[in-house]
């Protein structure tokens, strides 16, 4: 008999809708349309040449090893990197607090893998990163929204969440996805405290941590949880679970990216991973660790910044001058997105419509948020288009939303 | 911290053994028989560093190779598996039917993501690859074992198992399958794909090994007798390319592929496209042919000085499995020999093997006298001397 497929598949896949984002990623590939739908890096920063020498290194050097099975742990070497670059920003941690991942979505993956029984609640801040939601989803997550502003989650809203009693807390402290915003340094050391007096650990997510383009670094929830527990010694054995990635420091195509959290949690994790991939792709992993080595990543992170900095004040820039006046945005001081709000009742999704006819694409708000709102929303990136391409794509977008919001009744 | 879910407490036991057997690979005093690994002498190391000063460049592949992908894989890759892998097994696949993952470990995640709910049963061989049954556990799935011969499941067992259980998925290695070294027979290959389709079971067919012959007839995939896109055939490109790598794919019917590009998304986004490419490059330069002979020749070599030295060093009760292909044998020994309890005598040997124990499920005997030994990460000098240390190691249990 044939299969009747959607039948068979467990329940766990209807809510794996295909993702608005890679259904928009289809529009990239249109030569002429201008897309600030998607998250990619620009491609004009990657550090090919440096790749090239690095692998040419590395098969020199290591060509078996880089070849051969590793442990699920993650390279040596690049996990003591990272640990000495964590020190840097005063997080004290040792390699057994550090796990390697195949890109930060399968932590997010692995973590509800780890935490999630069916029906567990997750707080989250509203709008919320969405690859978070699509991993969570799966293991039949449910979510408790604390609503944020240019600041961040609104702590003080946290703790009704908090009696709920979820699973974790899901944070994403810097430049968020979607929203640009940034949580400021008291509402970081409320979090740490309510989730201290609730029992409920953090997932902080920090993909972009260092991309900040002007304002004062802020120190991560991770180190002031540890220094809330006044933990002395060199194995954090805290509360928070930090997540951070290469894909927007070097390249997402290496799909590397690492986790920070007390051995007990790695050493479940790593299980979780021997079970799910064995173990991150060992070349890549060499090759990232001698392209990161010597200074280079930082010297390499600098230019990124001065790149995406000239990109988000073109957009802001032009923003100001196309944009419909009733129209708010963030301004970010790092990141990738931006996030703009259109007058109540002006559905972003019917804009994106038009806004394709007109060559030009976003992700309409709607889908970071997991339980509704935000139709109205809109996430707009800065990263991979090039001045020249942000200023028309602005140009088209405002056109575009002037006369939506004139068929609104604006104006 | 929070509780962690129930699903994880099943992998804590599994998790030890395989943590000594890697402390093992490190150690350059004990001669391991208990990894996976093929041999270090078979990786492309020159070609694949080749490819890399080639075509990562940035008017070549250096920038598609650092960006986002396809959480489906690159299509270049995509079509060399099915130009020089599944077309010559004599199956028609479409670039709609093919799918790259992180190694072939990664297609029993994403297929257990797909199918398998809290309680459903998983119909497996006895013994079976540990891997696996740890992802279906961590499912919350029931792997039941099934009686199997030399030729691979019983298949009046396997029948009888299927009308007790209703299982959801039927797990089966076909060729040289991890641990025993074992290879199901054609008629029997048959007999599984047409129970899948009749009683309305996935037939998740995990065929790693399958290039690896080195001696017999090539067999064709259990997926070639599939009429209703029952089977799917997973299988990984460790070790036809190189383990480190991640690389692996799943062929299957395209609705299966269309939801698992939805499964991949959630779980890592996509296969790392650095890899892909110098995989592709390696197929699409036609290095693979002349590279399967010459890593068929290493392990041919490897598993002939094994199998005699089993045959001459080993007391005359032992029972071994002669693989005509693949990484592994299974030697059984006298039944009151516990292999578990003699690999802390090994250790102190300096030589290490896998005990059979861990490769054995509910639904059959749990057999203690059995190992499972690789030969494919081990030059043939050291074979020899490994397995003299293992034969003293037995005798002194006999
Ligand atoms: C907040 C957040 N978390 C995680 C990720 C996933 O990153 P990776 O490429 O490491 O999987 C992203 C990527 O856009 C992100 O924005
Ligand atoms: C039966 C079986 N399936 C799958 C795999 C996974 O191979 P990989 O994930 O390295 O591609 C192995 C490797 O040892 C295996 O023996």
């Amino acid at each position: 008999m044939q299969t009747p497929w959607e039948y068979r598949f467990a329940h766990r896949t209807q809510r794996m809708g295909s993702s608005v984002i890679r259904e928009l990623l289809k529009f990239t590939e249109q030569p002429d349309l201008i897309s600030f739908a998607g998250g990619l890096p620009a491609p004009g920063v990657f550090p090919v040449e440096k790749f090239q020498e690095a692998c040419n290194r590395v098969l020199t050097e290591h060509g078996a090893q880089a070849l051969q099975y590793s442990t699920t742990e993650g390279y040596r070497p690049l996990r003591e990197m990272i640990a000495r670059h964590a020190e840097r920003y005063k997080v004290s941690v040792t390699p057994e607090n550090i796990l390697i991942t195949s890109g930060s979505q399968q932590a997010l993956d692995f973590i509800g893998r780890l935490f999630l029984n069916r029906g567990d609640y997750i707080v989250v801040e509203s709008p919320t990163y969405l690859g978070a939601l699509q991993a969570w989803n799966a293991y039949g997550a449910q979510y408790i929204s604390v609503p944020a502003d240019e600041h961040g989650m609104i702590v003080d809203e946290l703790e009704n969440a908090l009696r709920v009693g979820p699973k974790f807390i899901y944070v994403l402290p810097n430049f968020q996805n979607p929203s640009g915003s940034t949580l400021s340094l008291e509402r970081r050391k409320r979090l740490v405290t309510l989730a201290d007096q609730y029992g409920v650990p953090i997932i902080e997510d920090d993909p972009y941590g260092q991309l900040r383009y002007d304002g004062e670094h802020l120190p991560s929830v991770v180190y002031l949880d540890a220094q809330y527990r006044n933990d002395g010694g060199n194995e954090y054995t805290g509360n928070v679970i930090y997540l951070s990635t290469f894909s927007k420091l070097l390249a997402p195509g290496l799909r590397m990216a690492w986790v920070v959290a007390p051995p007990k949690v790695i050493q479940k994790l790593v299980m979780t991973k021997q079970a799910a991939d064995l173990h991150t792709s060992s070349f890549n992993q060499y090759v990232t660790h001698e392209v990161s080595k010597g200074g280079f990543l930082d010297e390499h992170v600098k230019v990124i910044r001065s790149v995406y900095k000239e990109r988000r004040d073109v957009m802001l820039e032009m923003m100001d001058e196309m944009f419909p006046s009733e129209m708010r945005w963030t301004k970010p001081q790092g990141g990738m997105f931006l996030w703009g709000v259109m007058p109540e009742g002006v559905d972003a999704a019917e804009v994106l419509k038009i806004a394709i006819e007109r060559k030009v694409a976003f992700v309409p708000g709607s889908a970071f948020h997991p339980n509704g709102g935000g139709a109205n929303t809109m996430r707009l990136n800065f990263s991979y288009s090039n001045p020249e391409l942000i200023r028309e794509g602005i140009t088209r977008l405002g056109a575009t939303l002037k006369e939506a919001l004139k068929k609104n009744g604006h104006h | 911290m929070a509780k962690f879910a129930k699903r994880i407490a099943y992998m804590q036991s599994t998790a030890d053994v395989i943590r000594y057997l890697f402390e093992a690979m490190t150690d350059p005093d004990i001669i391991s028989f208990g990894g996976g690994a093929p041999a270090k002498e078979a990786l492309p190391v020159e070609l694949v560093h080749e490819i890399a000063n080639e075509v990562l460049t940035r008017d070549q592949r250096g920038v598609q190779a650092l960006q986002y992908g396809n959480p489906i894989g690159i299509p270049d890759l995509r079509q060399a598996v099915i130009d020089q892998l599944l077309t010559p097994k004599g199956v028609k696949a479409d670039l709609k039917n093919v799918m790259i993952v992180a190694g072939g470990m990664e297609s029993m995640n994403l297929i257990s993501q797909l199918y398998l709910e809290p309680g459903d049963v998983v119909l497996v061989e006895s013994p079976t690859f540990v891997q696996s049954i740890q992802i279906f556990k961590m499912f919350e799935a029931q792997c039941i074992a099934c009686e199997t011969d030399d030729n691979g499941f019983v298949i009046e067992d396997l029948e009888a198992k299927i009308k007790q259980y209703h299982p959801k998925m039927i797990y089966v290695i076909p060729t040289f399958q991890n641990p025993s070294g074992r290879t199901t027979s054609l008629e029997r290959r048959k007999a599984i794909a047409e129970l899948g389709s009749q009683y309305d079971i996935v037939v998740l067919e995990d065929d790693p090994y399958c290039e690896m012959r080195y001696s017999g007839e090539v067999l064709p995939p259990i997926k070639y007798f599939d009429e209703t896109g029952h089977t799917i055939f997973a299988n990984s490109l460790s070790k036809i390319f190189a383990p480190g790598t991640r690389l692996g794919y799943i062929y299957a019917d395209e609705p299966i592929i269309r939801k698992l590009y939805e499964v991949k998304t959630a779980t890592n986004s996509h296969t790392n496209v650095l890899t892909q490419i110098l995989c592709a490059e390696f197929f699409k330069r036609g290095l693979y042919e002349p590279h399967l002979k010459m890593i068929r020749d290493i392990h041919r070599e490897r598993r002939d000085v094994m199998m005699e030295c089993i045959k001459t060093m080993f007391p005359n009760e032992t029972k071994f499995i002669y693989p005509d292909g693949g990484l592994f044998t299974w030697v059984e020994l006298p039944e009151h020999v516990d292999t578990t309890l003699m690999l802390e005598n090994a250790k102190q040997h300096k030589v290490a093997y896998m005990p059979g124990k861990e490769f054995f499920v509910e639904g059959q005997p749990i057999k203690n006298n059995c190992m499972r030994i690789s030969f494919g990460g081990v030059a043939p000098d050291r074979i020899e001397a490994g397995m003299k240390r293992l034969a003293d190691v037995v005798r002194l249990y006999l």
